[in-house]
């Protein structure tokens, strides 16, 4: 047996019924690269054990259905999910043909009774608009609407200027994130840390964005649109500072990112001189070198009040941190 | 006997999109356990529900006689390899003896610093399971060359973790997977 054979016999375990362990045994014998790499291998082997408690987050779904939304009609099967309200829209369809022949018959009876009869003025078209959702027929989103419906220009001129919704939505969570980073929100940006030009997903297709914001339920687009103006109001050096926190929240798992608010939250309920000693002391452990931080938070009377995964986000998010 | 994930794909291929739920439930967790072994969480998240995107816009092409895992992993891989090798990460030993989410980031890094397709097929043997035939249908190559990629992965990755091997308290630390991370160890 050749050293590469021996290689291809470690790294595929269903090879060993063929041949036996004998020829493999004789080579690691005679061979001490090979024994340093066997045992290199097998080390490598149980690092990377899959993890059967592995849960895949919460959103997932979500995630992939609204790519499916937002990328309809590029050339993708239909996009109304439930056969039921496939049902719906095919009668609604039928309903309105129905209609449609009805007038035009009538037209054609009237039409031809009467001499000089009144030429028919064609009614105004009303500016194409996409119906909101909670207007569509029982209640149902006629997806295929929404997504082909033309995007105006008041549509673009609206969501244009909306900072990615994740970021808004989290930006409460960023201004409190003080105690953690080296200086207030008021202070701007922490040096020598690069502040992102844009927002990961500033850079999304606009049509693709109006068509999300469409599938938004009313007080959710209500809510996007409090915190993009609630953005917008802050001075220049806070919001630089918020693009650069976020940078680091966005690393977080989603789990980890709870995990960090509900430590906001905790902060919060602090009195004022407690909370303001609290950012000393976790300033000075946060300028510890990263192999002295774990063990002086895990040490700190806060970081032990906190539950596991409140203090892992914590943790993570130093990690990150220069 | 078709299984249910084949069915499923089949009826997702005729536009009902019902059934792509039933996919996703069962085969969400696998596919974020495939990629959190290379990729930070929230990246998992997108390329698991990339992969599921993918599985929707190529279900009319799907063959039935291919094992649905081998369809799935398939795409998975290739979403995988779609990302550029990276240089990896040096993280201090003390930091992972410390720090379970260092670890995390430490294996991570050692993944995606190997070439696309060693990459790939490391994670579909030593994570998903697959034997080595499989990974070569669903990267469409030959087991031969599977099990060189195979050989160069491990080669790959004992030489970016060769530190880290030789340390028996950092191994024992990865050995030792109940705790998410350091805090709790000195809290109790």
């Amino acid at each position: 047996m050749t050293c590469a054979e021996l290689r291809a016999r470690l790294v595929d375990p269903a090879s060993a019924g063929r041949g036996g362990h004998a020829p493999v045994v004789d080579h690691l014998e005679v061979c001490p690269d090979c024994r340093t790499l066997a045992r290199a291998f097998g080390a490598v082997e149980r690092l990377f054990r899959p993890d059967p408690g592995v849960e895949a987050p919460a959103g997932l779904r979500d995630k992939v259905f609204q790519r499916i939304l937002e990328r309809a009609g590029s050339g993708a099967p239909p996009v109304v999910a439930d056969p039921a309200k496939r049902n719906l829209l095919i009668a609604g369809i039928v309903i309105i043909l129905l209609i449609l022949a009805g007038i035009f018959a009538s037209i054609r009876r009237w039409g031809g009774a009467g001499t000089g009869a009144a030429p028919i003025e064609r009614a105004p078209q009303p500016a194409a608009t996409a119906p909101p959702a909670s207007e569509t027929a029982s209640g149902t989103k006629a997806a295929g609407a929404l997504t082909s419906a033309p995007v105006s220009d008041d549509e673009k001129n609206l969501i244009e200027p909306i900072l990615p919704h994740d970021f808004l939505v989290a930006c409460d969570v960023l201004a409190s994130l003080d105690p953690f980073f080296p200086r207030d929100l008021a202070e701007g940006p922490v040096d020598g840390i690069p502040v992102p030009e844009r927002i990961p997903g500033e850079e999304k297709d606009l049509t693709e964005r109006v068509i999300n914001w469409r599938y938004m339920a009313a007080d959710e687009r209500q809510r996007i649109l409090s915190a993009h103006q609630a953005f917008l109001a802050r001075p220049e050096a806070e919001r630089q500072a918020l693009r650069q926190r976020w940078t680091f929240y966005r690393a977080l798992s989603p789990g980890e990112q709870a995990g960090l608010g509900r430590v906001v939250a905790r902060t919060r309920d602090l009195d004022p001189r407690r909370a303001g000693r609290l950012k000393t002391e976790l300033r000075t452990i946060a300028a510890y070198p990263p192999e002295r931080r774990a063990s002086a938070w895990r040490n700190h009377a806060f970081g032990k009040s906190i539950t596991g995964q409140e203090a892992a986000a914590v943790e993570r998010l130093w990690l990150a941190l220069p | 006997m078709r299984d249910a994930d084949s069915g499923d794909l089949l009826l997702v291929a005729a536009g009902d999109l019902s059934p792509l739920d039933r996919i996703i439930e069962r085969w969400r967790s696998p596919l974020y356990g495939f990629f959190e072994k290379a990729l930070e969480p929230s990246s998992a998240q997108d390329a698991a529900a990339e992969v599921f995107f993918r599985l929707y816009k190529s279900a009319a092409k799907y063959d039935p006689s291919v094992p649905f895992p081998v369809w799935i992993l398939g795409l998975a891989a290739r979403v995988l390899q779609d990302r550029p090798a990276e240089p990896m990460v040096p993280i201090p030993l003390p930091r992972l003896k410390e720090s379970a989410a260092a670890r995390a980031a430490l294996l991570r890094s050692a993944v995606r610093s190997l070439p696309g397709k060693e990459r790939s097929v490391f994670l579909l043997t030593r994570v998903s399971r697959l034997q080595l035939s499989q990974s070569g249908a669903a990267l469409s190559t030959s087991e031969d060359e599977v099990r060189r990629l195979l050989v160069r992965a491990f080669e790959g990755l004992a030489a970016a973790l060769g530190p880290v091997l030789e340390e028996p308290e950092v191994m024992n630390a990865f050995s030792n997977p109940a705790r998410p991370s350091g805090v709790e160890e000195g809290a109790a």
